[in-house]
């Protein structure tokens, strides 16, 4: 085959798996949700339409695409048509960068992270575009506290991100998580005590990010009818709701890169694309990383039906008054402790990152 | 008409258009969307070069600082639902002067500037940023950093130009432009509200 058809498939291909992926873990994620709220409320959630409920959503979701597209005759047109594409365009271009196994990652670049935080501010604009032009006054109010909102939480966001490269010492997320290979004592967040915190301060920021309870000030149905959402209907309507999702499962894919280790099992002692081979092996890989993102969403999902909302000076508070000062003290802290061990024990680290196996890491690396 | 010609020519599509419409819509909102999709179709011309650093900062940088200018528009200069701002004719003169100088000076630049030795396939070109260290000599303008991937200096001109930090340089003063604007627009809302 010439270059050009080559370069195209090569595009495609990835383009077209991800794209179901997000849309068929958003309808997973949307039966998840009404299962564990359920069970949390003491409830029993759906349970006639298939077994467990499992096809409730793929009702719900014919009857989204059968539902009338409306607009209203006081929305911007234009704007009100952008909101919903820009907003999943911002969930789903980081699905390109994120590694789910050893080489599996559509793009792999070595500013993959630096990259990662680019494309993730995209969500928002797709947003607050929706809350202004529906020409509503509770939408604008919704779009004007997401953005305010996303524009603080990216702060302590990135600083978290900040830390743990400084710490790692790369930009490339999946050297990154090629470093954290082997027992789960070698995640970065048991590497010291700052990162331990910092996980969870990025992990707070990424909820906010997601627009989740207790941070979901942009829909607050209770004070804004659905916030930037109100006058969206049928599919439009379900891009907003892939869009969450799917960030929901970036972002939890992110803090695994970044804390947990990425796609090791963590109670593997090597990659195991060592000696299973390339395809068996990123055939675990793959689904350890699925499997912890999944467990971060649950329980994203368990904070959202455990706690109440805040209120739109609280979460301000949270972000400016701690989490940001907790986010210096944390980066200066790791690159005191950086430093410190590698004045102390020169080589401990590069030694713990790939006990074991250092000559095939060196090897491949190469 | 080669693969990388093809996606150069829809991104310079994409990017013209939207600048033309920038200037063209009247809707002060309409017109930053524009502009954000001008800026995108850039960073996606610096991916296409191999320039991901570049692509990635345009992207995080100008989508935030266009972010942050439509919700000053949105907030402080809006009166009714969607407010039109058509633009007056002295408006247009002084942007088409300016613009017409512009065009006049990168013009003749292109023209005079011999393209022999440049890769006629942008997407050969790779650069190598696989350690940070690379990267951050790079964008102080050292000669290492340079070596690691030499850009195209144009010929008769200064050796070392220092092409990261200069791009940087303009970043920088375009927020600068940015949070001027705002606090402009605030002040200027304020003092009316004063007055009446």
């Amino acid at each position: 085959m010439p270059a050009g058809v080559l370069l195209i498939w090569g595009a495609l291909v990835p383009a077209v798996v991800l794209a179901s992926f997000v849309a068929v873990s958003a309808l997973f994620f949307i039966w998840l949700e009404r299962k564990v709220s359920a069970r949390i409320h003491d409830r029993l959630g759906p349970t006639r339409v298939g077994k467990f409920g499992w096809l409730q959503t793929i009702a719900d979701g014919i009857k989204l695409i059968s539902k009338e597209d409306f607009i209203p005759p006081q929305a911007d047109h234009l704007l009100f048509r952008f909101g919903p594409y820009l907003a999943f365009l911002g969930a789903f271009l980081p699905f390109m960068i994120l590694p789910f196994g050893a080489g599996v990652a559509a793009l792999e670049t070595s500013l993959s992270a630096f990259l990662m935080l680019a494309v993730m501010s995209l969500e928002v604009f797709g947003v607050i575009l929706a809350g202004y032009a529906s020409g509503n006054k509770w939408s604008l109010f919704g779009g004007i506290r997401e953005s305010a909102q996303m524009v603080s939480y990216e702060v302590p966001r990135t600083l978290c991100v900040v830390m743990v490269l400084m710490a790692a010492g790369t930009m490339n997320l999946a050297d990154i998580a090629r470093q954290q290979s082997g027992f789960f004592w070698n995640w970065l967040i048991f590497r010291d005590p700052f990162l331990f915190i910092g996980f969870w301060v990025f992990f707070t920021c990424g909820v906010a990010g997601c627009k989740r309870a207790p941070f979901d000030l942009a829909e607050a149905e209770s004070e804004l009818v659905a916030g930037y959402h109100t006058e969206y209907s049928g599919l439009r309507w379900s891009f907003f709701f892939m869009a969450e999702y799917g960030s929901m499962f970036v972002i939890s894919g992110l803090a695994c890169v970044l804390f947990l280790g990425g796609w090791q099992t963590g109670f593997l002692p090597s990659d195991p694309t060592y000696w299973l081979g390339h395809i068996a092996g990123n055939f675990v890989n793959v689904i350890a990383f699925i499997l912890k993102c999944w467990t971060l969403v649950f329980v994203m999902m368990w904070v959202r039906w455990t706690l109440p909302r805040l209120r739109i000076d609280q979460v301000m508070a949270t972000c400016l008054k701690y989490l940001v000062p907790i986010c210096c003290v944390c980066l200066i802290g790791t690159a005191l402790w950086t430093l410190a061990w590698n004045t102390l024990l020169p080589g401990w680290f590069t030694w713990r990152a790939n006990p074991g196996l250092p000559a095939l890491v060196q090897q491949e690396s190469k | 008409m080669s693969l990388p010609d093809f996606i150069f020519w829809c991104l310079a599509l994409l990017t013209a258009g939207s600048a033309i419409a920038t200037a063209v819509s009247t809707q002060i909102v309409r017109s930053a969307v524009w502009l954000m999709f001008t800026l995108a179709g850039v960073a996606g011309l610096y991916f296409l070069l191999g320039f991901e650093f570049l692509g990635a900062t345009q992207l995080l940088i100008y989508v935030g600082g266009i972010l942050i200018l439509v919700i000053f528009a949105v907030m402080l200069t809006a009166q009714g639902s969607f407010s039109q701002m058509p633009a007056s004719r002295g408006h247009w003169l002084v942007v088409i002067v300016i613009g017409g100088g512009l065009l006049a000076v990168i013009t003749s630049t292109l023209l005079s500037t011999s393209w022999e030795g440049f890769s006629a396939s942008p997407l050969t070109k790779q650069t190598d940023t696989s350690n940070s260290d690379g990267l951050a000599l790079t964008f102080l303008g050292s000669s290492q950093g340079e070596a690691a991937h030499p850009l195209p200096a144009v010929p008769g001109q200064i050796k070392h130009i220092v092409h990261s930090l200069f791009v940087f340089e303009i970043i920088s003063v375009h927020l600068l432009v940015v949070l001027i604007g705002a606090a402009y627009l605030a002040r200027a809302r304020r003092a009316r509200r004063e007055a009446a």
